[in-house]
């Protein structure tokens, strides 16, 4: 259903000159599956999902999407996925339920199967009691609860998370992982990004550890734990990420020194 | 459901009313753009009436000094002047006349009147320094100038310490002198024997505002009260009072009064046309596009089905419902206000020459007509502004320079001289202001209306390319994803030491165009003087040097500095490789062939271009390039080195810096306007727009900067064989069959030699076209 292949970002920046959001990253995902992408703050893992649902173009590499490639069919791309990000506010002066209309249409749904999909979003999520409340005056929660309606109302086979539960409470977070889990009963095929190790452990069945841009291992949690002498997926986790580390700065002191060398003789 | 150009409209329509519904219930762009202007004017109406009312103006203190030798009838009547020397009766209590008579009814009158007299005898130092100069030289000189200066800038402190608006110096004896003249008219005695010479009043007045005003009072009360003296001694001679006007002309005004107040109204609402236009549309746009990315919905919005330019066009006609609706709000309340306050004004003092009509209607259907290009252009220009701004406060900064912008271009409108003309009509803003003020005046006038095609046409192309300039900062994920980033310097500048592009950058480029833009108009003025100060023989061989030094300061050096410290590649930058000689034989011969082509189509539009250079500078352009020199030099200033440094700059520097795979002819039209922009005289900027466009083909074709180097030097140098070769005047033969010639533009071309060239010239197009340069060398 998602197949990603060699994906790059690469931007620029005015401190480092080129950064390199995203290094040649490939994974795949089936309907009935959450992948999970797993990696501390500013790993890529956003860029990664941004040039999934079309927002950025890709540097290099491709990926389609049930079948549509993201960089020549963006639109058929669009209609097929819900995304579901940090950064994907509402709009303050609209309600809840004008919001889900509006994006409903958008999607091109008809009035009465909008009505339908609403009613049976708005049931499921618990969402009547503040349906016409504006937006601007919903709790964290309720938002969330919002942008999952607006995500889900087109009944897309494709979904994406980007860390849905950060900044929520132990409650709602409870209540989106249920209706992640209830997406991949219904045959969804999802992306969830996080960096939280638990959610990891509970939802997804297969994953990719992606640091500074890099997948450093994939596969299922179990494929993942077997090819490793740490006792769960936090501590292969860290090894992962130390040992990545270490190699780094080897290449860093390893060049530093060639460089050197380079200017003693010449100096001599 | 999309139509022809791909776009759904029916999710246009869905955004359009969501942003449309968003901005309603915004309550700042509520009150912003429609009760603002409901309430604002008639309040400020309301508020002027109040001031009025509540503040008299303070009467104006006049010396009269002298009184005493005023001859009949009284000019002064008690502390004013007469009311019968005044238009307004009113008037005469503006002016508080203060004499030595006065001094013993009002004591604070004496040391006023003592100041006077001080003032007035600085003023008689003045007079005798002027004429002791007169007396010994023609001309004043510069000392004395000075001198007389300082003595003005005294008088004048004087004046406002003592709180004198205005002196009057009386002469003694003033009355009998008018009176022996008087006498010697009514005996008709001899004219050699009347004496014409004797003082003269004198009227001082200090430099306040205020002050200028009350002068301009008593200049009039004296003109009225000289009037009837003039009379009394036509009277007393037995004349008739009608001798000094023998002509006195009737004027009549046909126009009426209707008219008159159209004037006025066709002043005032285009700018206020603009100005609302730009407002109304402005807040909307950052709302809609900078304030979504502080909200965090543009993400939102961008994951939606609908594509970019439909959420762009969207946008765009929500900001345009909401410029229109404020351009038409304060219209409407403007129109209503001020005409119900002249009303007002005209029954409380219908003296006051305020006699105004309501704005003529069909001037308001034109402004129904032209507002729709004006707001489009301001809705897709804010549009751009404020989705390249990260944040509202970012949007709001930049308001200013826009509104300065168009306020310039309002203010060149309302200068008197300046009408509807075939060029004013296709530029920006001023096209539509100039034909809104003609038609607001004569609504039918079949002049004006032959320019509306023209300029509603160039409007909407202006709009348009606003448009795409919103649309394209939609596309830019560096404009949509702009971080807080840090600004430093420091760093910028160890960044641009240490990572040198391969190509220059597009700022480096528009730094590069604003030198030699701002360079030449700077020179101008030092450059004129230098000139002047040059021996005349001298002066048009000093000119050229000028020209060449102008031209690599100015073009070759930026470019060259810039180029050599900002680029890694500056060699492929600016194209130096060499090209296989054929090319620079194909370029020649297209110069050749284009030379002609270019010259008879500038003969035919010759009518739509405002007259470039004042006559005083076109003869010296002669002079400068005319036969008095030699042609080497002329070649040198006008052929080689603008071949050398407008290539350098704008072939190389410029066209390298916009030259981007996938944006190759944006790159040479930008580059082209920008090579049109630097020749600054309107039919020039024309014809170098044309060529810089084949050039730009010419380098991106040829990867070299030689061909263009060659067919730039061939074309100028033709221009100049033009000036100072002087064909044949008789033409025969197959000769008179391809050229023609008239004394007004020399020799020209005729049609079959024109046809011949095309084909050539289209030929050669053909032929470059097909080139593939061997470019970006690593």
């Amino acid at each position: 259903m998602i197949h990603v292949q060699d994906l790059s970002k690469r931007f620029p920046d005015l401190q480092q000159g080129e950064v390199i959001a995203l290094d040649s990253v490939s994974f795949e995902v089936s309907p009935g599956e959450v992948f999970g992408l797993l990696g501390p703050n500013g790993a890529g893992k956003t860029t990664c999902l941004r040039i999934l649902s079309t927002i950025l173009a890709p540097s290099s590499g491709t990926a389609t999407i049930d079948g549509h490639d993201i960089v020549a069919r963006p639109d058929a791309v669009r209609s097929r996925i819900g995304f579901l990000s940090g950064s994907t506010g509402l709009h303050d002066r609209m309600t809840a339920r004008e919001t889900v209309e509006y994006f409903g249409r958008l999607y091109g749904l008809e009035e009465d199967e909008l009505k339908e999909s609403i009613h049976r979003i708005f049931e499921t999520l618990a969402m009547g009691d503040f349906g016409d409340t504006l937006n601007s005056r919903l709790s964290t929660g309720m938002r969330q609860k919002v942008s999952i309606a607006r995500a889900l109302v087109h009944n897309p086979p494709v979904l994406i998370f980007d860390e849905p539960t950060s900044g929520l409470d132990v409650l709602v977070t409870r209540a989106v992982l249920d209706t992640v889990a209830r997406l991949r009963d219904e045959g969804k095929c999802i992306i969830f990004s996080t960096h939280v190790m638990r959610e990891v452990e509970r939802l997804c069945d297969r994953l990719a550890i992606i640091h500074r841009g890099r997948v450093l291992a994939s596969g299922s949690q179990d494929e993942l734990l077997a090819t490793s002498d740490q006792p769960d997926l936090e501590e292969h986790f860290f090894a992962l990420v130390s040992r990545y580390e270490a190699a780094a700065e080897e290449i860093v002191q390893e060049s530093r020194d060639a460089v050197m060398t380079v200017v003693e003789e010449s100096s001599r | 459901m999309t139509n022809r150009l791909g776009l759904d409209v029916r999710k246009i329509r869905i955004v359009f009313l969501r942003e449309l519904r968003d901005q309603l219930r915004d309550r700042r762009t509520l009150f912003l753009v429609i009760a603002l202007p409901v309430i604002l004017y008639p309040a400020l109406g309301i508020g002027m009436l109040q001031m009025a009312v509540v503040f008299s103006e303070t009467p104006r203190t006049v010396v009269v000094l002298g009184a005493e030798s005023l001859p009949e009838p009284h000019l002064i009547e008690g502390p004013v002047f007469a009311a019968r020397w005044c238009a307004d009766p009113s008037d005469a209590l503006r002016l508080s006349v203060e004499t030595a008579a006065r001094i013993p009814e009002d004591p604070d009158i004496g040391p006023r009147i003592e100041a006077a007299r001080k003032v007035h005898d600085q003023f008689r130092q003045r007079r005798e320094l002027i004429n002791s100069a007169a007396a010994s030289q023609s001309t004043i000189p510069e000392s004395l100038a000075a001198e007389i200066e300082t003595v003005n800038a005294s008088i004048n402190t004087a004046l406002q310490d003592a709180g004198i608006d205005v002196l009057v110096v009386i002469p003694d004896g003033f009355a009998a002198s008018l009176e022996a003249v008087n006498r010697m008219i009514a005996a008709r005695a001899p004219s050699a024997e009347a004496p014409s010479e004797y003082p003269r009043p004198v009227i001082l007045v200090n430099g306040d505002e205020q002050s200028l005003i009350a002068s301009r009072r008593v200049e009039r009360v004296f003109d009225a009260w000289e009037d009837e003296l003039l009379r009394l001694r036509l009277e007393a001679a037995g004349l008739p009072s009608s001798l000094p006007s023998p002509v006195n002309a009737t004027v009549v005004k046909v126009a009426g009064s209707q008219h008159e107040s159209a004037i006025v109204w066709s002043k005032l609402y285009p700018a206020i046309l603009v100005v609302m236009t730009v407002t109304g549309a402005f807040y909307p746009a950052v709302d809609l596009a900078a304030g979504e990315k502080e909200r965090g919905t543009m993400e939102t919005l961008l994951i939606s089905p609908a594509r970019r330019i439909e959420l762009v066009l969207a946008k765009f006609l929500t900001i345009l419902v909401f410029s229109l609706a404020t351009a038409a709000l304060n219209i409407i309340s403007l129109g209503i206000s001020v005409t119900y306050m002249l009303q007002l004004a005209g029954n409380v003092s219908p003296h006051s020459g305020l006699t105004m009509g309501a704005p003529p209607l069909a001037g308001f259907l034109w402004i129904g007509v032209m507002v729709i290009p004006l707001a489009a252009l301001f809705s897709s220009l804010s549009l751009a502004l404020a989705t390249f701004a990260r944040s509202t406060r970012e949007g709001q900064y930049y308001l200013s320079p826009l509104m300065i912008v168009v306020m310039l271009m309002v203010g060149m409108t309302a200068a008197p001289g300046i009408e509807l003309e075939p060029f004013h009509s296709v530029l920006p803003v001023i096209g539509p202001i100039l034909l809104l003020k003609s038609l607001m005046i004569a609504p039918g006038a079949t002049e004006s209306l032959s320019y509306l095609p023209v300029v509603l046409a160039s409007s909407f192309v202006y709009a348009a390319m606003g448009l795409w300039w919103a649309v394209a900062q939609f596309h830019s994920e560096t404009v949509l994803f702009r971080e807080a980033e840090r600004f430093d310097l420091r760093l910028w500048f160890r960044r641009l030491r240490t990572h040198k592009p391969l190509r220059p950058g597009a700022g480096a480029a528009l730094t590069c165009l604003a030198i030699g833009m701002l360079g030449q108009v700077m020179l101008m003025q030092p450059l004129a003087s230098w000139l002047g100060s040059v021996a005349e023989l001298d002066r048009p061989r000093a000119a050229i040097w000028a020209l060449i030094a102008q031209q690599g300061l100015l073009f070759l050096l930026p470019a060259l500095l810039l180029g050599i410290l900002l680029v890694s590649d500056w060699r492929g930058t600016f194209r130096l490789h060499k090209p296989p000689r054929f090319t620079i034989a194909v370029s020649i011969t297209l110069a050749l062939a284009l030379h002609p082509l270019v010259l008879e189509l500038m003969q035919h539009l010759a009518w739509f271009f405002p007259p470039g250079l004042p006559d005083g500078s076109q003869e010296f352009l002669k002079a400068m390039l005319g036969p008095g020199q030699p042609v080497w030099l002329i070649l040198l200033a006008v052929s080689v080195t603008p071949a050398l440094c407008e290539e350098w700059l704008f072939r190389g520097y410029v066209l390298s810096a916009f030259d981007r795979p996938g944006r190759r002819r944006l790159a040479i039209v930008v580059q082209a306007i920008a090579f049109g922009a630097m020749h600054m005289i309107p039919h020039q900027v024309f014809s170098a727009t044309l060529l810089g466009l084949v050039l730009g083909l010419l380098a991106l074709r040829t990867g070299s900067l030689w061909p263009g180097i060659a067919f730039h030097l061939t074309f100028n140098a033709l221009a100049i064989a033009r000036e100072r070769v002087s064909p044949p005047t008789q033409l025969s033969g197959v000769t008179d069959w391809l050229f023609s010639f008239d004394t007004d533009s020399g020799l020209r071309y005729d049609w079959p030699l024109l046809c011949f060239l095309a084909a050539v010239a289209t030929g050669l197009f053909a032929v470059i076209r097909r080139w593939t340069p061997d470019e970006h060398p690593s």
